[in-house]
């Protein structure tokens, strides 16, 4: 027999589990589509480091990946000048023995709003693992993508490339 | 002209120190806005890197120029020192301690970070000097510009 407090805190306990799902929703994987909003944050969130590992030079994003889930984004972009040619890691000090195309990844957090960069990186052309750091950082279980076999691991554990 | 100085002048106090002189290096003292922001940019990175929830014990913060230069010893609430093996860093072989350096940028209004390295020698962070950086900002406190050249 039940009696009426613990019926209450039952009920509390139920209500309570409930309302937790949708936060588990939350949770789930969201490769993020060219257009969307979230994604151009990500990418302002980047531009400044990309920007001052080239020199100060203007910049333009091409082909691009981010995922997120809950407060949390891994983005990968091809980087160019801002007229959409290519950077040539040769000519950029800083950057030079990165890999071709010159491409970045990092992951970022939400707070108040604004996606704010913990960390990124040229990946380096001898690099099989651009992301082997972070793997070590608590972050949301398959966020950072899965290492593929082949080096440019476009659409690596992602369900939109 | 006496309109234009009197303005010049009613307005001038308004102004924030942080804008007052932004091609000399300023110093962010506790308690000073800027810094704040600067620090609160930099935990999310230490605390996942560090494991756990941080504070910082600031060595040195400063800006120059839309360019911010910070160096922390982060430890934990209260004060705790953080040993190496509680940090991502436990299986690495050639940690010197857990200060960490970072670099930012302020552009259109709003701070960004844009690299950190905990447990820099100091050529590490002067590595960062390329392309807008000033290098004035690396510079100890005090020091000549001009010595060395």
């Amino acid at each position: 027999m039940i009696g009426g407090r613990t019926a209450v805190l039952l009920g509390a306990i139920a209500v309570s589990a409930a309302m937790s799902v949708p936060a588990a929703v939350a949770q789930k994987l969201e490769p993020l589509a060219a257009g969307e909003a979230v994604r151009r944050e990500v990418l302002e969130g980047l531009a400044p480091f990309a920007r001052w590992q080239v020199g100060d030079l203007a910049i333009g994003f091409g082909r691009t990946e981010v995922r997120r889930i809950g407060d949390h984004a891994h983005v990968r972009t091809v980087v160019t000048k801002a007229d959409g040619t290519p950077i040539d890691p040769e000519a950029v000090p800083w950057i030079h023995g990165a890999a071709r195309p010159t491409t970045v990844s990092g992951v970022l957090v939400l707070r108040e709003g604004r996606w704010l960069l913990l960390e990124a990186g040229f990946e380096r052309a001898e690099t099989e693992d651009p992301d082997a750091g972070r793997r070590r950082w608590a972050l949301p279980e398959g966020l950072v993508p899965p290492i593929c076999e082949h080096r440019q691991n476009w659409g690596c554990g992602s369900a939109t490339p | 002209m006496v309109t234009r100085l009197v303005a010049a002048l009613l307005t001038t106090p308004l102004i924030p120190a942080f804008a007052a002189d932004p091609e000399r290096v300023r110093e962010l003292p506790p308690g000073d806005p800027e810094r704040r922001i600067l620090l609160d940019l930099l935990r999310p990175v230490l605390e996942l890197e560090m494991r756990g929830p941080v504070e910082f014990r600031v060595k040195s913060a400063r800006t120059l120029k839309g360019w911010g230069l910070v160096r922390v010893e982060p430890q934990r609430p209260g004060g705790r020192r953080i040993a190496m093996e509680e940090t991502v860093f436990a299986e690495e072989p050639f940690m010197d301690g857990l200060t960490t350096d970072a670099l930012f940028r302020r552009q259109d209004g709003r701070w960004y970070l844009i690299t950190h390295v905990v447990g820099p020698s100091d050529a590490a962070s002067s590595n960062w000097i390329f392309g807008a950086v000033p290098a004035q900002l690396f510079m100890p406190e005090g020091a000549d510009p001009g010595e060395g050249r």
